[in-house]
């Protein structure tokens, strides 16, 4: 795979970025009284990169996708529990088959590598086919997104976004310029002892009935037969849309497990030249029984219960569109556990943007899980170089 | 005097075109047929100014009708490979990085466009005067030394354009307009696209430069630099749709 990617570098259009990010983290009292975190505050430094290349011949590409992180911080010595959950998603990879991300983990440090894109693919009149490690992402959710179980949504990220990749084949069948048909098949040997998971997914998406455009997905994924769809509709003012996720108990009767239940409704509007509104309200089912798959969905430490929504506000100012400034707001129906984060960036030349961010929990009860007890408050900055 | 105005108009022929524009919807037929034509392939610079930044973007914008235009970024690092793709009143965006395809309300047409003094609804030419708008002649104006056709278009009230009113000042040579001058709901003049530098693209007779000035913030512009046109464009059958957008 590195002979490919270096042979591929040589020839094809690169491009990437690099980020070097600080971070001060300040426990929660409840972590600290109740869950034996005996730690204050911390900081973290985090360096990354990605680097990617796509190399097209007729109707073949090649395209190659590579993440690498090294964050440091002392509470990795302990280790205490937030170090696992400051880089989200915490994994670059969501199907492996090949196994082929590299971790290390130092006293103080953990580093992160691998390809999440490496692929071959053939693209028809109607037809494209893709083979190798295969970024999936759809689904209009940017919190929640429950629809699409391969990849995390972006909206909580404090680093570059990325999609993760997943291991197998992918088949989009264009049918006409409203119809797509998709099918993936997906292998993935990390769960069980490197015993090989087979994913079989299929999606349809339909365009031609205005203002809406309905998808269906649907299939077995990591040993639940799952269905959903995702409505959206687009109205001058404003894109409305929904998702309904419904997943079986696990296929293994003699795991105890239950069936779970997503749902999604929201409304994405841009309200002047310079403000964009986004509003989410989701509920889930859990899966009591067997929870450890679970709540991969969300950022950080942010486990929702059942019920939450979330508001976000973007601003572009006019009078300096090379500031930008994202406002999210989250708010666990259940638990009263809120989350802010309060992202700004500044592009400083072409390709060079700084950036700041603050994410604090805000809880008034004694009512929060004990992951949501884990929820730090960060004060984070940094700069990104894109080339 | 009204009566006069409107038979020397009647009799006017736009010299270059060689064809008889007697009603303020001739001229800007031909204008849109000139410009926009039925379908189009351009390579554009866009360089954004402003008293404290600027910045410059290469774009490629592919056009057809009214309802189907697809535009991507070609530079710099940070944007490569953005797409927009408009189909009737959808439309989508597309992260290469992310491989990821994003429904975007229309509202987000009334938007800047990357930062720029062009909206989304400029550059993906989602309105179109000859059908979104009354047009009546005015008198000529003097725009440096230079004397133009003055039409006033005003939004019909079913079409779901930004701009109320706009007027277009264009040349009595070639009949093709030199400014357009964009007015709110309260008739205040926010902001003037200058075209300048008119040559012929394709058969067609179309602007080099185009220069957008908000008219509350006189210091900043955006630039339009056409260094291609094309007209007779045979986009394929598949051209505008979401496989194009998200891949090659």
């Amino acid at each position: 795979m590195i002979i490919l990617f270096l042979l591929n570098l040589c020839f094809a259009e690169v491009s990437g970025h690099l980020e070097a990010q600080g971070r001060m983290t300040q426990n929660s009292d409840l972590a600290y009284d109740d869950l034996n975190q005996k730690w204050h505050t911390e900081n973290f430094s985090l360096l990354a990169g990605s680097l990617q290349t796509d190399h097209y011949y007729k109707n073949f590409s090649f395209e190659t996708g590579v993440i690498a992180r090294y964050t440091y911080s002392d509470l990795y010595k302990a280790p205490y529990l937030a170090a696992n959950s400051i880089n989200f998603p915490s994994g670059l990879i969501s199907r492996n088959l090949f196994q082929s991300e590299y971790t290390f983990q130092g006293d103080y440090a953990y580093t992160q590598a691998s390809f999440n894109q490496f692929m071959l693919s053939y693209s028809g009149e109607l037809l494209r086919l893709s083979l190798g490690r295969i970024p999936i992402y759809y689904g209009v959710g940017e919190v929640f997104n429950p629809i699409n179980p391969f990849s995390s949504p972006l909206g909580l990220m404090t680093q570059q976004a990325f999609t993760q990749g997943s291991d197998g084949l992918k088949v989009s069948y264009f049918i006409t310029s409203e119809l797509t048909l998709e099918y993936f098949q997906l292998y993935d040997r990390t769960q069980e002892e490197g015993r090989i998971h087979e994913t079989i997914w299929g999606g349809v998406d339909y365009r031609g009935l205005n203002p809406f455009e309905i998808q269906l997905w649907g299939g077995r994924d990591q040993q639940r037969n799952k269905i959903g769809t995702q409505v959206s509709a687009t109205f001058e003012e404003a894109l409305l849309f929904t998702q309904l996720m419904y997943e079986s108990a696990l296929l293994n009767p003699a795991i105890p497990s239950e069936h779970k239940l997503s749902a999604l409704i929201g409304i994405d509007r841009q309200l002047s030249t310079s403000w964009h509104l986004r509003s989410e309200f989701a509920y889930q089912r859990l899966d009591e029984k067997a929870p450890a798959s679970l709540n991969t969905q969300v950022s950080q430490s942010f486990i929702p219960s059942e019920q939450f929504w979330a508001i976000a506000l973007g601003l572009e100012p006019e009078s300096n569109p090379l500031w930008e400034h994202h406002f999210t707001w989250v708010h666990d129906v259940k638990t009263s556990l809120g989350l802010a984060l309060l992202k700004s960036s500044h592009s400083l030349r072409e390709n060079l943007d700084i950036f700041a961010f603050i994410l604090t929990p805000i809880y008034r009860s004694d009512r929060l899980t004990n992951d949501q007890k884990l929820v730090t408050q960060d004060l984070g900055a940094g700069i990104r170089y894109f080339f | 005097m009204k009566i006069i105005n409107q038979a020397k108009a009647s009799l006017f022929y736009c010299l270059l075109a060689g064809v008889p524009l007697k009603t303020p919807k001739d001229w800007m037929q031909f204008a849109e047929e000139q410009m926009r034509g039925d379908q189009s392939k351009a390579q554009i610079t866009m360089k954004i100014h402003n008293p404290n930044w600027e910045r410059t973007l290469e774009i490629t914008a592919d056009v057809k009708g009214k309802d189907k235009s697809l535009v991507f970024i070609k530079s710099p690092a940070k944007e490569k490979g953005i797409g927009t793709l408009r189909l009737d009143k959808k439309m989508w965006n597309y992260f290469p990085k992310l491989k990821r395809k994003v429904a975007v309300s229309p509202s987000m047409l009334l938007s800047s466009w990357m930062g720029s003094n062009f909206t989304n609804d400029d550059l993906l030419k989602a309105s179109s005067f000859v059908d979104d708008y009354h047009h009546v002649f005015s008198a000529d104006k003097i725009i440096d030394g230079q004397s133009y056709k003055a039409i006033v278009h005003t939004s019909k009230t079913d079409s779901k354009v930004i701009w109320p009113k706009v007027i277009a000042y264009s040349s009595k040579k070639d009949c093709l307009p030199r400014f357009y001058y964009y007015f709110d709901k309260k008739d205040n003049l926010k902001r003037k696209l200058a075209f300048s530098q008119i040559q012929k693209f394709d058969g067609h007779l179309s602007p080099k430069i185009w220069v957008m000035t908000p008219q509350d913030k006189k210091e900043e512009s955006t630039t339009l630099i056409y260094h291609d046109l094309k007209f007779k464009v045979d986009f394929r059958p598949q051209h505008f749709t979401l496989k194009t957008l998200t891949g090659k």
